[in-house]
């Protein structure tokens, strides 16, 4: 594959999936978005925005990175498999990717740049939006908040913003697994909405079960050491290497798997 | 089957041996054999369900055959399928494109992927086909969709021309255009085309050589003038009694009127009128067939046939 024809199948990529970042983007921003509407229309809580110190500031970044966390590995991983499921099958539904196979272009080149583009797109998006909403919400403690200055909570936000590095590259490695998963199925179901309904019942299914398990387990372990009163982001200082690798690897089998499917797909 | 060497010959743009494909229980194609000369047109004429559009995309790697094999270009399907997607054009029936593209970036996106893309062939078919660039495809008319795709097939300059039903759908007039004008000038140029229709009048117009294909079988293969001057009807008056030429070599079908017979007849030959006399048969007519006659007699003949095993 040449220059060119990447070029011209990451243009269409794109074209297709812009408004998939913006979804992605308000997605994965819920519970800041929920925060600003209740600053917005509860009096008590604007009460407790402006009368916040710098402590307390540093405090509710921790709570916020923790809490977005959680957010983002159940109910946020659930909105990306949604929007992710279709994909390919899309595209497999209303036959345009023919024009695609009658080019001189080999299958895993298209669905290789398909992988790419939409990995990129949800790993960021999920990553991001732990940094951007701690930083936000720095931003409107510090602007808003007379009692919170630059200077007394400017380490605070350090802390938790290193920390929420940590964070992002867990949540992205788990994004990408879950992506994976769900690029697995758009691959296999030829009518996208059949992959809609799988995906959207195997996720309900996961999260049904594990889902309040996980978020108990991330705030269980952000409260760890500290009974409960304060956030330890030990949690997040670590990156270990073989879950890390684990799920690399799973969401490599995802994929090559995707590949071997696409390959042997019939167009009738 | 034989070797690989000694069926395929370089003088065929398309050559099948034995090429099947079944679909579960059902044989949607049996064990064709289809050549087709380069720089020809080719008609593949079949009636609807008939196997000529899973012919076509076996040829171009959609499908899968289930037995046999093909070459395309020389090459074999399982060779090199990207090559030969570089020199062979497929306009498919249901003209696949990006719905969302404009006139424009559905040729600027279609130029990316082939080296011999030509510019000026591009403008100017976009110039006779009155497309508007800055329309999108989905708001293109069926006709219009069908020229934009066959402006994206002319335009890199393929050596071979698929197209599977390329009328289908078009008004009359689009229909006319399409075949006489653009598949004409594309033979002029040298090129093979290689096209699939169930309307008879189509193929007969533009094609060099037909194929007709039913019920999953090649039935016959051959160009058109040769076909016509082997098949023939055969007129004669039978004054009371019907001589019995059932048994005569070449005869196909057999129309029995109130005081005539008339005889489709193929591999026609002066023999064919000593044998006929033989049985009885006073003072022939013979009688020129038009490509839709042979079309109706050879499917009708081989349903005929298969109905009476």
């Amino acid at each position: 594959m040449s220059g060119k024809m990447l070029k011209a199948l990451l243009w269409k990529e794109w074209r297709e999936t812009r408004l998939k970042w913006l979804a992605f983007a308000v997605a994965f921003h819920l519970p800041l978005f929920i925060a600003g509407f209740v600053v917005s229309f509860r009096e008590s809580a604007r009460f407790d925005l402006l009368a916040l110190s710098d402590a307390i500031a540093g405090q509710v970044l921790e709570v916020a990175l923790v809490f977005q966390s959680a957010f983002l590995i159940t109910a946020g991983l659930f909105l990306l498999a949604f929007f992710a499921v279709g994909s390919v099958g899309a595209e497999l539904d209303n036959q345009s990717i023919f024009f695609l196979f009658e080019r001189p272009l080999r299958r895993w080149h298209i669905l290789l740049t398909k992988f790419v583009v939409g990995a990129v797109q949800t790993t960021t998006c999920v990553g991001l939006s732990i940094l951007s909403t701690v930083a936000l919400l720095y931003v409107v403690m510090v602007s808003a908040a007379s009692n919170v200055t630059l200077d007394g909570s400017w380490p605070a936000f350090l802390n938790v913003l290193s920390n929420g590095l940590r964070g992002t590259a867990w949540t992205m490695i788990i994004a990408l697994m879950v992506y994976s998963a769900t690029f697995l199925f758009s691959v296999v179901f030829e009518k996208w909405w059949i992959a809609v309904i799988g995906g959207a019942v195997s996720l309900v299914f996961m999260f049904y079960f594990f889902g309040g398990m996980l978020f108990d387990w991330v705030i269980a372990q952000a409260m760890s050491k500290t009974n409960g009163e304060t956030v330890n982001l030990e949690f997040y200082s670590r990156l270990d290497p073989v879950p890390v690798i684990i799920m690399l690897l799973v969401s490599a089998g995802f994929y090559l798997t995707s590949q071997y499917v696409f390959a042997r797909k019939e167009m009738r | 089957m034989s070797a690989d060497g000694e069926y395929f010959s370089g003088d065929y743009a398309i050559e099948t041996e034995n090429l099947g494909r079944n679909f579960g229980n059902f044989e949607a194609v049996r064990s064709v054999n289809l050549k087709v000369p380069r720089g020809t047109v080719f008609g593949l004429l079949g009636i609807n369900g008939a196997g000529k559009s899973t012919i076509i995309k076996m040829l171009v790697g959609h499908l899968k055959p289930t037995y046999g094999q093909a070459r395309v270009l020389g090459r074999t399907l399982d060779e090199d399928l990207v090559e030969i997607r570089r020199r062979v054009a497929y306009v498919s029936e249901n003209r696949y494109l990006y719905e969302w593209m404009t006139v424009a970036e559905s040729i600027r996106f279609t130029k990316a992927f082939h080296a011999n893309w030509d510019d000026e062939k591009a403008a100017s078919l976009l110039k006779r086909f009155c497309l508007p660039p800055g329309k999108r495809v989905r708001q293109l008319s069926r006709g219009n969709r069908a020229r934009l795709c066959l402006l994206l097939a002319l335009s890199f300059n393929p050596e071979l021309i698929i197209l599977d039903e390329p009328t289908s759908g078009l008004d009359p007039i689009v229909r006319r255009d399409f075949i006489e004008n653009i598949v004409a000038e594309i033979s002029q140029e040298g090129k093979t085309v290689l096209f699939s229709s169930h309307i008879v009048e189509e193929v007969e117009r533009v094609a060099d050589n037909v194929g007709i294909i039913n019920d999953g079988n090649l039935l016959l293969s051959s160009p058109v003038d040769e076909l016509k001057a082997s098949y023939k009807r055969i007129r004669y008056a039978t004054n009371g009694t019907r001589p019995d030429v059932s048994g005569v070599a070449g005869v196909l079908a057999i129309e029995n009127g109130r005081h005539e017979q008339i005889l489709t007849v193929q591999d026609w030959g002066e023999g064919m009128i000593c044998a006929l006399n033989g049985r009885g048969v006073v003072n022939p007519e013979i009688l020129p067939m038009s490509l839709e006659e042979i079309f109706v007699d050879t499917v009708r003949g081989e349903r005929e046939r298969r109905a009476s095993q």
